[in-house]
């Protein structure tokens, strides 16, 4: 699993840089769906304030292209990151609640991967990642997620789920160990094949 | 690391190395999820502690990973062409004309009042006209949003429609309230499959539905959801084998975030 961007998103984000609209055009078809994924899921499946995040993350991805620097990883992760952020902005804005919402039946992907994904390193990461998450004890994953996808401290965690902030650290702590040492082993695995 | 350092109640169970509680926090640290006291420690203590520094960057990288967790979704379409017009540059605003001074025209006082409220009524055609548009453009992007939708939805259903897609039918147990249905497709070469279901209601908060795949006295949960207020919701869900690898399908109601185990007896069972 390369954390190397290729060289046609090199090339793609000095278009960016030099405000090529067509590119941000590819920018935005390459990832849009990454990125309403993910804010989708932090914003409670609220699909306005989903289009309002993604909207601005494209936005401060193109105003500040120049500060993507390739030698630390991934455009993808950068776009990402953004998008995060974003996200968890916007629902401490809304003062939303994590978990709200229903996901609907209309936005799923398709269930087999086009030859496109299959070549893609963000639909790999995407599905180790997934994969990994599930060997994770479930009350482990649940403040991960609480903490990751909606930016909540420990304190926040042990207030909303109701239980001790040593259990909650506690969890967070090990979740995220045996999280890491599943990552290690995995893409070991990778660069050895 | 070798001891709890966390106790029921709060923080620490007894003074602990400093580098070992640097190793506890690093991981919600990493995440942003330290509290702000914690914060300031962990950052005071970072460069005391080199080895569990190290640390940092093994994180940092399952935290990139953690962002690609979330299933990827498909915008409805006009958003593309709304993030090219917001990255458009404003356009250049019109330099006025200079005034004609009165002294250099004749007294045309009516006709020039004239000309005002004819090219008043030209602007508020115009804008009325421009107003138009804009309703049929918004109309057509959401017709176009629709027809995505559709599209999507049918992609969706055709590609387990095919003829190597397999179903179960899972039906209410006696624990059931009503008559709730759900179904299960999958393709053997897939480690994805769909769950839908209808007739479920809404729980009460701090409650959700677990689905599980079941095999002997084993049951691997696979996914939480909820339903809409007309009890139908859906599931895309991983799976290590496939489903037709296990013997049974069930759905539980859960406490919020799911359980390890069905803590419920199954209000939807279907047999593989």
């Amino acid at each position: 699993m390369s954390e190397h961007p290729a060289v046609d998103e090199i090339e793609l984000m000095r278009r960016v840089q030099s405000l090529d609209e067509r590119a941000l055009g590819e920018l935005y078809d390459r990832y849009s769906a990454y990125v309403y994924g993910l804010v989708y899921r932090t914003l409670g499946y609220d699909s306005k304030l989903a289009e309002e995040a993604t909207q601005d993350t494209f936005l401060k991805a193109w105003n500040n292209a120049r500060q993507w620097d390739p030698g630390k990883g991934r455009l993808g992760t950068w776009l990402l990151a953004i998008a995060r952020h974003t996200a968890i902005d916007l629902l401490r804005k809304e003062q939303r609640q994590p978990g709200t919402g229903v996901l609907p039946i209309d936005d799923f992907m398709e269930s087999l991967p086009g030859q496109s994904e299959l070549d893609d390193p963000a639909w790999h990461d995407a599905q180790t990642i997934r994969r990994l998450l599930r060997q994770i004890p479930i009350d482990q994953v649940q403040v991960i997620e609480l903490s990751y996808f909606y930016g909540m401290s420990h304190t926040q965690i042990a207030e909303h789920l109701q239980l001790p902030l040593g259990t909650v650290k506690t969890r967070m702590n090990l979740g995220m160990r045996r999280l890491k040492n599943l990552w290690k082993n995995t893409v070991g695995q990778e660069e050895d094949q | 690391m070798n001891a709890e350092p966390f106790d029921q109640d709060n923080g620490y169970t007894q003074p602990q190395d400093d580098c070992e509680t640097l190793r506890a926090l690093l991981p919600a640290y990493s995440m942003g999820a330290t509290d702000p006291e914690e914060t300031r420690l962990v950052e005071e203590l970072l460069p005391q502690c080199p080895e569990v520094a190290a640390e940092l960057q093994d994180f940092a990288a399952i935290n990139d990973a953690l962002l690609f967790a979330a299933p990827p979704v498909q915008p409805p379409a006009h958003l593309r062409q709304a993030v090219l017009a917001a990255a458009k540059p404003a356009a250049p605003k019109p330099t006025p004309v200079p005034a004609v001074s009165s002294k250099s025209q004749p007294s045309f006082g009516r006709l020039r009042v004239a000309f005002a409220v004819a090219g008043l009524a030209l602007v508020l055609l115009v804008g009325s006209n421009l107003y138009w548009i804009n309703q049929v453009e918004s109309l057509r992007a959401r017709e176009r949003d629709i027809l995505s939708l559709v599209e999507q939805q049918e992609r969706m259903l055709a590609s387990f429609g095919q003829q190597d897609t397999q179903r179960v039918e899972l039906g209410a147990t006696d624990a059931a309230v009503g008559t709730p249905q759900a179904v299960v497709y999958w393709r053997d070469e897939s480690e994805i499959s769909l769950f839908t279901t209808s007739g479920l209601p809404s729980l009460a908060a701090g409650r959700t539905y677990e689905l599980w795949l079941i095999r002997g006295e084993e049951a691997v949960g696979v996914g939480l959801f909820q339903v809409g207020e007309d009890g139908s919701g859906a599931l895309v869900f991983n799976s290590d084998e496939p489903v037709g690898a296990f013997d049974a399908i069930g759905v539980t109601e859960e406490p919020e975030g799911g359980s390890e185990t069905p803590t419920s007896a199954p209000i939807l069972v279907g047999t593989i």
